[in-house]
């Protein structure tokens, strides 16, 4: 039992935008209040939030492993050796699983979603999320270009679709459903992609249209706690603008989470200019549907480790000449993924405009519950990163300084210079905490409520915001201290969530018979037992 | 009467079965001490399959019994095993990886010494 | 009592096939159906009467595990190898007490598929799952490798016989195969480029000369003609989805990661044009696992050294062969593969001279030669875990029999918790943390 008193807690979700409260914690919860004897830290004069819950990174599963594999340089420049209480490790854009669930930690995030599992390969990204620690974590299941999804959709059979996708989800341990570039994965085993959104998926007789509307409205069918989760056509190309647009206007009132839309709000390009920012287009668009939420996909300046699903894309960014590497993995009957190494140059004009542009979509979107805090890590730049994001959102000093540096035909490019908007402590934690958790579905994390786990970070304040947000003071993770002074002082093991799965009638009778024919693994080794990923928690459905 | 050959080693069948039956069974120690050659290699060597012929390499040598093989006639091949990695040099050019197939060997009738 | 136990997943090699059926009676395997010649050999000699030895001498369990903890904590540089044909649980047993113990920590892919990793830190990879060639693939390369002999149900599950999504079977797969020796995958193939020894790297780079359009020199590269060499090159770009499996004629022949790199770039060129994936043919069980249960934990996939309290990857250093030759290390402990038979004599020797361990279900040559010998449960025989195929397809693994052993895991857990008690283990490695940079 643990009282932290005194501090100034911003907590958007309750309404306390830096007033000073005390936060009690028993057992793992934040409780009304306890006995006065029991011990109390003082946190007079510090800044209080909930632990930061990250709703899209790329920390665990075959592609990131393949990206830590083919980057030995990526982590020689960054050992971390271990110590009494922690595994050693190394990063730096792709951290090994240890340095990312203590790296997170020392930032004060406590929760954060893998964005992107194969199903078939499920069992490896829970192998690794069980070996990154204090974290809790979900995983977003790939079902966009899935050969049985685009069937069902062609064939107009809803109920089997929803069966096979709750069936997917359960098999899969998955939180959610993800969809990326949809139909554009389908073409790629045709050595082809998709250009926008009614564009024909090869061999499937269907649209990226028809299977965004559809997966929305059964998203919403199943009620899945989290929206679903959508990386759009087009990706990095310039002139891609109207491909988004058109995508937002699907969601129709539905939920829909878009994920890095900076990499999705690019103009196109006149004469000098590769290409032009849309994110004043895109914002007044989120601004105008509450049911729209985005996360950012930042990018940071220094090495990066592109890993999508979008394979496609990976292979148009290799032959542009990105890198000297490139990999790609197709995987039976449900999707693939790339990986390109690159490098973004605060010297070229793109790499400056991606940078400006996603500066722009934070600073245009009004309500910090509809914006968060991504990197798309490691894709625009790694997750630690994040401290230094915060300040040129809540510094505009620094920010202006960082923006004369760079070209200027890139900040002309763009809207950058009549944003004069500087973040609130409140709005960060709106942004990091409170509006992910919301949009995730998840009752108990992002706020510091009763009844809500106990995720309480400390920060000193500071007037360098990165220095805050980077070292914070202490960092409890379910009511355990787990950071001290930058220190990890202890790494439990995180939870699993997954979504409570509502109906579904039984599909093995028809699957497997497909299993047989299709694919290369029997059915009964595929769904991955929970024990794989204990301790799990259920998130009740919408 | 001695040739010059370039030395494969690799797996078989009855050497991967011998793994399981042990390194100790008949099964492993034929399979594994036996070389392939090509048929008018083993008769410009004055022997015939069954028959024992000494190879030696840079890195050591060992007594195998001929098999006729569908080998060019400057190639011998041998399945993996304790044998021919007596034939095998430990160096790996910084890689991590020995030479195991395409290492100059020397075979001879095993009589001959 | 009888049961049989179905869509067991084979451990032997690469391919894990995962529909054995297995028969028990009595706590002991009488049948393998739908196994290959080495899957049955494998589990109808599953259970070996082996008993834990110290100095050759039989031992009790404790007193062998004492023994081991013992050469362990006391080794100023010690090698853990192997992991091959465990499961991945246990392969992070291991990561975890060479780390303890600040060892270096190689696995059977240095002298397998290890090149091939070093070509994709040179290339990348464009890759696939096996049912993705069993659903696509009409145009299939198996270059300097064997299955029908490695890999006996290759063809039947996965590529040459497999009836897909797409493709259906035989006659709807054109099948290329490029040996020096003329195997037994080489009989049934399409064509066959018989190499000359070492000629791989010469080959390749002609034939990725020839795929974009550009002429070679002379008459012929590595033992093939021009006609030969511009067939090929046809035949490769006439797919509509091509996969490419390559095995240790490519990474144990001169120039091993090179040879590698360009078989891969060759595949990556053909993308230009259609599409086409590489694979490689991974020989055991488990290896592959190793690979990623490295890679996840420490940053590197093999050859991986903790003496300095964090990891360091130098293949060529830290690569078992290389450490034994060089006498670097003065103990090792050998976890589920054999390199007394496997590694070149010299260095095999070595780990007579220094004291091993080994832990393994089978008294193998390398038990022979240990000072300890602690007998396990295997992993898919007597204890449950996860293994990854050759494509990186992970598996589950069931426990079919009660051994009267701990599985690896526990015994590699045991030899942890042993080595910390243990006055000799070394001191927590520094405490200080650099953040990572913020790409100023």
């Amino acid at each position: 039992m643990l009282r932290i008193k005194g501090g100034r807690v911003y907590d958007p979700k309750n309404g306390w935008n830096g007033e000073i409260r005390d936060i009690c914690i028993k057992d793992g919860k934040i409780v009304e209040d306890l006995p006065a004897a029991e011990e109390v830290i003082d946190a007079t004069g510090l800044v209080v939030m909930a632990g930061g819950v990250d709703i899209h990174a790329h920390i665990a599963g075959p592609k990131v492993n393949t990206g830590r594999v083919i980057c030995p340089e990526d982590h020689r420049r960054d050992p971390v050796p271990r110590t009494a209480r922690t595994r050693s490790g190394s990063g730096f854009t792709t951290p090994s699983t240890f340095v990312t669930g203590y790296r997170y930690a020392q930032m004060g995030y406590t929760s954060v979603f893998e964005a992107a599992m194969p199903p078939l390969e499920a069992r490896h990204v829970h192998e690794e999320l069980a070996d990154t620690p204090i974290l809790d974590k979900g995983a977003l299941v790939l079902v966009g270009n899935n050969h049985f999804v685009l069937s069902f959709i062609r064939e107009g059979d809803r109920e089997r679709l929803k069966d096979y996708l709750l069936w997917v989800v359960e098999a899969s341990g998955a939180y959610g459903l993800k969809v990326v570039n949809p139909g554009g994965g389908a073409n790629w085993r045709r050595h082809s992609n998709v250009r926008g959104l009614d564009d024909a998926v090869i061999d499937y007789g269907v649209t990226p249209r028809q299977i965004i509307e559809t997966l929305l409205d059964v998203n919403e069918e199943l009620g899945l706690p989290h929206a679903l989760h959508l990386h759009c056509n087009n990706l990095g190309q310039p002139g891609n603008l109207p491909t988004t647009l058109a995508t937002m206007d699907l969601a129709a009132g539905r939920r829909l989470h878009i994920t890095h839309l900076q990499f999705h709000a690019y103009g196109e390009g006149k004469k000098g200019y590769p290409l032009l920012s849309g994110a004043e287009d895109l914002a007044a668009v989120v601004n105008a549907n509450p049911n729209i939420t985005i996360d950012v996909g930042q990018v940071v300046f220094g090495p990066a480790t592109t890993m999508t699903a979008d394979a496609p894309l990976q292979y148009e960014l290799f032959q542009k000449g990105g890198g000297d590497r490139w990999v790609n993995k197709d995987v039976e009957l449900e999707t693939g993924s790339g990986i390109v190494p690159i490098t973004y140059s605060p010297k070229s004009f793109v790499g400056a405009c991606q940078w400006l542009i996603g500066l722009e979509l934070f600073l245009l979107i009004e309500n910090p519950e509809q914006v968060f805090l991504t990197t798309d890590h490691p894709n625009a730049g790694p997750f630690t990163a994040y401290p230094q994001i915060i300040r040129l959102l809540m510094d505009r000093d620094y920010r202006e300084e960082r923006i004369a540096q760079l070209p200027k035909k890139a900040v002309e490019a763009t809207g950058i210079k009549n944003l004069q908007r500087k973040y609130t402590l409140g709005e960060i934690a709106a942004m990091t905490r409170s509006g992910p958790a919301r949009v995730l579905g998840l009752e108990k994390k992002g706020h510091l409520g009763v009844g809500a786990d106990a995720d309480v970070v400390v920060y000193r304040p500071q007037a360098d915001y990165e220095a805050m947000f980077a070292n914070p003071l202490y960092v409890f993770k379910e009511g355990q201290l787990v950071v001290q002074e930058g220190q990890i002082v202890a790494a439990p093991r995180g939870k699993t969530f997954v979504p409570e799965i509502r109906g579904g009638k039984d599909v093995t009778s028809w699957l497997a018979p497909q299993f047989e024919q299709f694919y290369s693994i029997a059915l009964e080794n595929y769904p991955v037992d929970r024990e794989w990923f204990s301790p799990w928690e259920v998130v009740p459905c919408k | 009467m001695k040739i010059e050959v370039v030395l494969i080693t690799g797996r078989t069948i009855k050497q991967g079965m011998g793994i399981y039956t042990g390194k100790d069974s008949v099964l492993y120690r034929q399979e594994t001490e036996t070389i392939e050659l090509n048929a008018a290699v083993l008769e410009g060597l004055g022997v015939e399959e069954g028959d024992r012929v000494l190879v030696k390499t840079a890195f050591g040598q060992g007594v195998f019994t001929c098999r006729k093989g569908e080998v060019p006639e400057n190639v011998a091949f041998i399945p993996y095993g304790l044998a021919g990695n007596s034939l095998i040099g430990a160096g790996t050019s910084g890689s991590g990886m020995p030479s195991y197939k395409g290492i100059t060997a020397v075979v001879g009738r095993y009589e001959d010494g | 009592m009888a049961k049989v136990v179905k869509n067991v997943v084979c451990t032997f090699c690469g391919s894990l096939c995962d529909d054995l059926e297995i028969h028990i009676e009595n706590d002991n395997i009488t049948a393998v159906k739908k196994g290959c010649a080495l899957s049955r050999t494998k589990y109808l000699n599953a259970r070996e009467e082996v008993v834990p030895l110290v100095e050759g001498k039989e031992a009790s369990f404790s007193a062998a595990l004492e023994a081991a903890v013992e050469i362990l904590a006391h080794a100023r540089h010690l090698l853990v190898y192997g992991l091959s044909s465990t499961c991945s649980e246990a392969q992070a047993a291991a990561v975890a007490l060479a780390e303890t113990l600040g060892a270096s920590i190689d696995s059977t892919s240095s002298v397998c598929h290890g090149p091939g990793t070093l070509a994709k830190q040179l290339v990348g990879i464009p890759t696939c799952t096996l049912g993705e060639v069993k659903n696509r693939a009409d145009v299939l390369v198996f270059w300097g490798c064997n299955p029908v002999e490695a890999h006996p149900r290759h063809f039947a599950r996965y590529s040459v016989l497999a009836k897909g999504l797409k493709v259906g079977g035989r006659r709807e797969r054109k099948v290329v195969v490029a040996d020096v020796r003329k195997t037994a995958t080489a009989r049934g193939a399409d064509l066959f480029l018989q190499l000359e020894p070492n000629g791989d790297f010469e080959v390749l780079t002609a034939l990725r000369a020839l795929i974009n359009g550009k002429d070679i020199v002379g008459e012929g590269a590595g033992g093939l003609t021009r006609a030969q060499l511009e067939e090929c090159s046809r035949l490769l770009k006439e797919a509509s989805y091509g996969v490419f499996f390559f095995g240790m004629g490519l990474t144990m022949s001169r120039g091993t990661h090179y040879n590698v790199s360009q078989a891969l770039a060759l595949v990556r060129d053909l993308n230009k044009y259609t599409r086409y994936s590489v694979i490689p043919m991974r020989g055991h069980g488990n290896v592959a696992g190793s690979e990623n249960v490295l890679a996840w934990q420490t940053g590197y996939p093999f050859a991986v050294n903790f003496s300095r309290g964090y990891p360091r990857y130098n293949p060529g250093e830290f690569t078992a062969v290389d450490l034994l030759r060089r006498g670097d290390v003065d103990a090792a402990l050998v976890v589920a593969a054999d390199p007394a038979a496997t590694f070149p004599g010299r260095a095999a020797a070595v780990l007579g001279e220094i004291p091993t361990v080994v832990i393994d279900p089978h008294y193998s040559a390398t038990a022979k030669l240990a000072r300890v010998y602690l007998p396990s449960a295997a992993a898919g025989i007597g204890a449950a875990g996860t293994v990854y195929r050759m494509d990186m397809v992970p598996l589950p693994v069931k426990k079919l029999l009660n051994l009267p052993y701990p599985s690896d895991k526990e015994i590699l857990d045991m030899l942890r918790e042993g080595v910390k008690k243990c006055s000799g283990s070394r001191e927590a490695g520094s405490t200080t943390r650099k953040m990572a940079g913020t790409g100023k």
